[in-house]
């Protein structure tokens, strides 16, 4: 068996034979397979999940109910939270992890690959039951993506739905962590330790500790929520000795480590898109490796600060803020070793690197904002309004999405083959960067100004920041459409790619032909 | 084209497993939901489910032990590690009910015996039934009048049925730790009595397991519906009484197994799976014993 | 050399950024209440205000600061200038640097918050009691430790057809407070320590007043406190509304609250909670008589058998008629609408109908336990602690007699009244 990476000159190896369309699509165990498998699903979740942000969006145009009334807005808001969030993100970076991982370790595939099969195929089937809740009577969940009690015990059968579809997503998630953390502790090859991992293999590896902890304790959550629904036990019943507040105690404990597992993978691939286009290795790999351990460590013991307002001691309340800032210091330690990177690099702007200065940019601002949420006093005149709503899509969307646009554009051409067309991406970059601080930087001011958040209807005196925001939102949805044509054109065709792609990039990804082959390492290279 | 071959990492053959798996685990759930919403199909759509599921990890499995031979020791590996991570996963979903237990008790009965306002009269006691747990236990009827007496509950005494179910899963990990040694130092017939004295022993737990929930219903007045004490008590007891179930389960298996010679003294990672899965359970017994009945 | 002149040029720039977003967010933040915080009237407002500045100038730095940087390098250090890279990749010095720099800015943050946040959640000394009740969808206020009881409902006055925009033909343009108005007001002294013991009886809601700096949930079965100190001087009206979502009509509970001198308080009080005899009271609208509830102390919880409420302080031995039910059940029946619809059809799946309802066209005595005591675990409140003997005799009489139910029957206050206890 030649190594695949002597085969340079061009895409197929001789023996680089496929399985038929059936049995490669739906009993692959090929990691780049179920990687892309991973990756098309998180792209029609986005595209789902975004379209009823825009009835959202469409709704709030105006004060006064326009199209929906409130019963379908509160089902739109919680169902585009748990498909952006389940569906579009998460999944996202698995396809990433899949694709990526074992070609920066030099690994042949992952460690158990029918299981990832399976943790991929579970996906479709539990967002099958997800989304046919909104087909039974009353409609989808509409308590918001916390499914808080009591408001899910009054829910009707779209709330068990949900909780046994996030079961299922509970069960692939896990999966897809096992098989992260066993693929890089076990399978790197000789020669690579620990230290000497690419970022993104680290910081996936921390995200699946992370899963691996929390989501079992959501699916706690979720549990005992059922068996109050449906068999009469009293967790968040205080008629019972329960408490509705305990319900939220167990489900920010998995939320908030839940947010960095959709950031941390995306600090990974700016990690790498950055010194990439600086041409210049990255500032401080060791106190990376260590922030983004110490943000994973921290994210335990912050879970409170979405409750300041639900009434705990004030001693609670101290730690929960002290513990919550401190976050601050690690992240910041990348940020600023993102930008020493760049410093005096000898930099270009293809439209990975743009998307890398958006998200170090914007992201940095949703930080921030979640700094001041930090701060308890404050937090109890933001706490549950837009300044909130502007806060997180800052992190998500200009974080974790963008992150995960410019992977795409930077990694495209190692998975097709073909370059894509740099015009078009740049168009995109621009276009999304723009309508999407149209869509969500007014949201902050609405918030301070006092509008609540999950609210299908406002007072006039919002209207026109509402009004900016919503034509923002159609703006950023109809961009993401060329998104989609310049992938499929990529796939389709292109300038042919060479194994490096880029100006001299480092990792042992760049060296297996673009496309990468089928099977990839199978003799394991050997670091120096 | 993968290499099978022990020089190199076993990567398997396109697989429908999974797919058909996610079929079953499909039916199992949307079959659940609707199940407890009434629907009369639903059943039927479990049941089929669960037997898909039983039959496709069988076969599943099967396939595994039968490409076994060529896995080779990194395989092994991954597979040990696959294990104590999932294990590990299992201790998180334990965590948050002995987390919902530890905030009742300390903090939530507390702050409802002071909301004087809302529940007067309500004590900080534990065990707890919660200001209304009586009545709930009755059922939620306008007329109150109809709750029954007696149906303040009482507690399961944790020196009779929980010691003895202490003991016996304690010895249980010892039979088994026992059975592990013989099996390294290949004595056959050791090897299989104390692995089958295991099961036994599990068996044999979850007998009085059934036993003390019988005497909770129908004696002690102690339900899942008893406010807040029983809820965390059958769930707690209750998931742990499952994976005991399918610890036993497992172990079983492996000494089906074994007796068919499919372990030698250095490579046998589903007995050691097993054996792992099964100190698990036993460690968080104690858990149980500690928290749940003697505190 | 080179080195000198980059700092000489980033010192340039990141001062003009600086200059830039002065400007620039200085006239955000102070202009407009749109902008920015509600006017604060409250001293811990007021301190949270201060407090949100700091933070939010201290971050606007930190923005600045970090990325002049970025920028001055992507301009400085491109490829296009014929940059050469350095090849540098960690100095351990500054990485202690902007560790601990980040922790004392962390430091100088976290004084000023812990001081806002003690005395935020000190309620001691407070000079008048007040329980705050959240319904799916309304507050309930009781005065506590008064004299007399004062305890009423307040529910959104905003006319439907400002909402509904739907029908096009029917709908009205949104009035100036719009969402923000209700038909009963709470009333509360300036210059006095108010207490708010807040809970809730269905699910969770959260009272939110942002001129007091004050939001707290309100949970079922637990009680809440938070306090505020109206500045005299800022008498008037203050508006907000509900903050965390409990259900439907989540953005339909807004909260008002009239602040008058302590001397028209005690007038208010003196007079049962009614503004007439009280002299100097600038009449801002919307100032009415609440309507005072028949049973304060009734609260029930989910799940909670609710406590036999106190019989009605009205004589029930008054001869009702069927039409004068019929009318008044019509009035009453606005408690239920937001669920069961105007139309009586509800929601399926969520809300069941009344309209040919098995229950409210069948047995009297299931229809009426119902209402009395709803059903646990379902949206379905029990009504008999928020609603007389008459006023659910009525409602139930008109339930069963309209949205196309004839069952022809009449319930009398005094059907309802052997129900209770
Ligand atoms: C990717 C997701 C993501 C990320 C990374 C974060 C990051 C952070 N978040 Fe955010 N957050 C969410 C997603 C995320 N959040 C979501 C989804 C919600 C709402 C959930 C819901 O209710 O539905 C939420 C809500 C939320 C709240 C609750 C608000 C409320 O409901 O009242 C709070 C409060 O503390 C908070 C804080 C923070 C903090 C302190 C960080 C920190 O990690 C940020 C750290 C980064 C920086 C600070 C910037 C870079 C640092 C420097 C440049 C160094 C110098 C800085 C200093 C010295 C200050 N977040
Ligand atoms: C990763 C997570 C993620 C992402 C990517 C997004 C993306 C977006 N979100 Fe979302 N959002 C959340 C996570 C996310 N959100 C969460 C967790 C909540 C809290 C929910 C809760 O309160 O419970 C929330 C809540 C939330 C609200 C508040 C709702 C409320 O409080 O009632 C709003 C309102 O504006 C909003 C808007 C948007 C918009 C406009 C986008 C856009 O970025 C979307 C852009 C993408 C598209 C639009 C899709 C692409 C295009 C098409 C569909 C093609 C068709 C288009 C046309 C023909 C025009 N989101
Ligand atoms: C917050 C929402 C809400 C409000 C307000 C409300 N209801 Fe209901 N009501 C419900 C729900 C939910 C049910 C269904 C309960 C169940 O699952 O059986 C219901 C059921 C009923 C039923 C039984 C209908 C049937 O066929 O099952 C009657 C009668 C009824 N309500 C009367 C009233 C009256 C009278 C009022 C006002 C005084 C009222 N409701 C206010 C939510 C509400
Ligand atoms: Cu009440 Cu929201
Ligand atoms: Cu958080």
């Amino acid at each position: 068996m030649s190594h695949a990476a002597t085969a340079g000159d061009h895409g197929h190896d001789d023996h680089d034979h496929k399985p038929p369309f059936f049995q490669r699509w739906f009993m692959s165990t090929n990691h780049k397979d179920i990687g892309t498998l991973y990756l098309i699903f998180s792209l029609t979740m986005l595209f789902v999940g975004g379209a009823m942000a825009l009835v959202i969006r469409a709704e709030l145009f105006q004060p006064g109910l326009q199209f929906i009334d409130p019963h379908f807005f509160n089902q739109m808001t919680t169902m585009h939270a748990l498909i952006m969030v389940f569906g579009a993100v998460m999944p996202g970076f698995v396809g990433f992890a899949n694709w990526m991982v074992p070609l920066m370790i030099g690994a042949p595939d992952m460690a158990l690959p029918r299981m990832n099969n399976w943790s991929f195929w579970i996906l479709p089937f539990a967002f099958t039951i997800l989304l046919s809740s909104f087909f039974v009577p009353g409609g989808a969940p509409a308590s918001g993506w916390t499914l808080y009690a009591p408001l899910t015990i009054q829910g009707g059968m779209s709330v068990d739905m949900a909780i046994v579809a996030i079961h299922m997503m509970g069960i692939s998630s896990i999966m897809g962590a096992i098989n992260v953390i066993v693929t890089v502790l076990n399978m790197r090859a000789p020669g690579m330790t620990l230290m000497k991992m690419p970022m993104f293999v680290w910081t996936w590896l921390i995200t699946a500790f992370l899963l691996i902890a929390v989501m079992p304790v959501f699916a706690g959550a979720v549990t005992m929520l059922l068996t109050d629904r449906h068999f009469g036990t009293a967790f968040f019943n205080p008629a019972g000795g329960g408490d509705p507040v305990l319900y939220q105690h167990i489900f920010w404990f998995f939320g908030h480590p839940e947010v960095y597992i959709m950031i941390l993978p995306a600090f990974g691939i700016i990690s790498h898109i950055i010194p990439t286009f600086a041409r210049k290795p990255l500032f401080g790999y060791s106190s990376m490796v260590f922030a983004t351990a110490a943000i994973a460590f921290l994210s335990f013991i912050v879970w409170a600060h979405h409750m300041f307002t639900v009434g705990m001691p004030l001693q609670g309340e101290l730690f929960f803020m002290y513990a919550t800032m401190l976050i601050s210091v690690p992240t910041g330690v990348k940020v600023f070793n993102w930008v020493t990177t760049m410093w005096r690099g000898s930099m270009t702007f293809e439209t990975p690197m743009l998307y890398a200065i958006g998200v170090v940019f914007l992201f940095t601002l949703g930080g921030l904002s979640g700094l001041m949420l930090a701060i308890t006093p404050a937090d109890f005149q933001y706490h549950d309004t837009y300044f909130v709503v502007a806060h997180f899509h800052y992190v998500l969307f200009s974080g974790a999405v963008m992150a995960m646009m410019g992977g795409a554009f930077f990694w495209l051409p190692k998975w097709t083959g073909h370059m894509y067309n740099e015009t078009l991406g740049k168009i995109h970059f621009w276009l999304t960067a723009i309508f999407f601080n149209i869509t969500f930087f007014p949201q902050h001011f609405l918030g301070l100004a006092g509008m609540p958040r999950r609210y299908a209807d406002y007072p006039v005196q919002f209207t026109e920041f509402n009004q900016w925001s919503s034509f923002g939102a159609f703006g950023l949805g109809i961009s993401q459409l060329l998104f989609v044509y310049i992938i499929v054109a990529t796939v389709r065709g292109g300038k042919k790619a060479t194994a490096e792609v880029w100006d001299n990039p480092e990792g042992l990804e760049w060296t297996v032909p673009s496309p990468a082959p089928f099977h990839t390492f199978d003799e394991p290279p050997v670091i120096r | 084209m993968s290499a099978h071959s022990k020089d190199h990492y076993f990567v398997p053959d396109a697989s429908a497993y999974p797919f058909l798996c996610s079929i079953a685990l499909f039916c199992i759930a949307m079959g659940g939901a609707s199940y407890l919403n009434g629907y009369t199909f639903a059943p039927t759509l479990m049941s089929a489910g669960f037997l898909g599921m039983a039959v496709l990890l069988f076969i599943w499995f099967r396939k595994v032990i039968i490409e076994s031979p060529d896995y080779n020791m990194d395989v092994d590996k991954s597979f040990r590690m696959g294990m104590s991570w999932f294990i590990f996963s299992e201790v998180m979903f334990f965590a948050a009910f002995f987390g919902a237990l530890y905030y009742i008790r300390t903090l939530a009965i507390p702050w409802l015996a002071d909301t004087e306002l809302l529940w007067p009269g309500f004590e900080a006691t534990w065990p707890s039934t919660g200001p209304l747990g009586a009545e709930l236990l009755a059922g939620v009827h306008p007329d109150a009048s109809s709750i029954a007496e007696g149906t303040k509950f009482a507690l399961v005494d944790p020196w009779h049925l929980p010691l003895y179910n202490t003991l016996l899963l304690l010895a249980s990990s010892v039979t088994l730790t026992i059975g592990h040694h013989t099996l390294r130092a290949s004595k056959r017939r050791q090897t299989v009595f104390w692995l089958a004295l295991t099961v036994v022993l599990g068996a044999f737990f979850l007998f009085l397991q059934v036993e003390e929930y019988i005497e909770a219903y129908t004696q002690l007045g102690l339900t899942l519906g008893t406010g807040v004490y029983g809820s965390t008590f059958f769930l707690l007891t209750g998931f742990h009484g499952f994976h005991v179930t399918l610890g036993a389960f497992i172990l079983l298996v492996v000494l089906i197994r074994y007796m068919k010679g499919h372990f030698t003294a250095e490579k046998h990672f589903a007995f050691e799976g097993g054996a792992w899965y099964w100190h698990f359970v036993d460690t968080v017994w104690v858990g149980l014993f500690i928290f749940v009945y003697i505190l | 050399m080179v080195l000198s002149q980059h700092i000489k040029s980033f010192a340039k720039i990141s001062a003009f950024g600086t200059f830039l977003m002065t400007t620039l967010f200085s006239g955000l933040a102070q202009a407009e209440y749109r902008l920015n915080f509600q006017d604060p009237v409250t001293e811990v407002a007021r301190d949270i205000f201060g407090l949100h500045m700091l933070i939010f100038w201290i971050c606007v730095a930190i923005f600045v600061a970090v990325f002049s940087v970025m920028f001055y390098s992507i301009f400085a250090h491109r490829k296009s200038k014929n940059y050469e890279p350095a090849q540098f990749s960690h100095s351990t010095t500054v990485e202690i640097v902007w560790t601990i720099v980040p922790f004392i800015i962390l430091v100088i943050m976290a004084i000023p918050a812990t001081k806002v946040l003690i005395k935020m959640e000190d309620t001691t000394k407070s000079e008048l009691t007040i329980k705050i009740t959240g319904y799916q969808w309304k507050w309930g206020y009781d005065y506590l430790g008064l004299d007399q009881d004062i305890s009423f409902y307040a529910t959104l006055a905003t006319p439907r057809n400002q909402i509904d925009q739907f029908d096009k033909e029917n709908a009205e343009p949104q009035g100036e407070n719009y969402l923000l108005e209700t038909d009963n007001v709470l009333v509360v002294p300036s210059g006095r320590k108010i207490r708010a013991l807040i809970t809730a009886n269905d699910v969770i809601h959260a009272w939110w007043i942002p001129a007091f700096g004050t939001k707290k949930d309100a949970i079922p079965g637990y009680i809440n406190e938070l306090w505020f100190n109206v500045d005299v001087g800022k008498e008037g009206i203050y508006r907000g509304q509900c903050a965390e979502l409990c259900g439907k009509d989540h953005a339909f509970m807004p909260i008002v609250v009239q602040v008058v001198t302590g001397a028209e308080f005690d007038g208010w009080v003196a007079a049962g909670g009614s503004f007439d005899g009280v002299e100097s009271i600038a009449q801002e609208p919307p100032l009415e008589t609440p309507e005072v509830k028949v049973d304060a102390a009734t609260s029930s919880v989910i799940d909670a058998i609710v406590p036999a409420a106190q019989a009605s302080d009205q004589p029930s031995s008054k001869t009702w008629t069927k039409e004068e039910l019929m009318t008044k059940g019509e009035s009453v029946g606005a408690n239920c609408l937001a669920c069961h619809g105007s139309d009586g059809k509800g929601i399926p799946g969520v809300f069941p109908a009344i309209a040919g309802s098995a229950i409210a066209t069948g047995p009297i005595d299931d229809h009426i336990k119902i209402v009395m005591f709803g059903k646990p675990g379902t949206a379905m409140a029990a009504f008999a602690g928020q609603l007389n003997d008459e006023q659910i005799a009525a409602v139930v009489t008109y339930q069963r007699n309209s949205f196309g139910n004839e069952t022809g029957d009449v319930v009398l206050p005094a059907d309802v009244k052997a129900k209770r206890n």
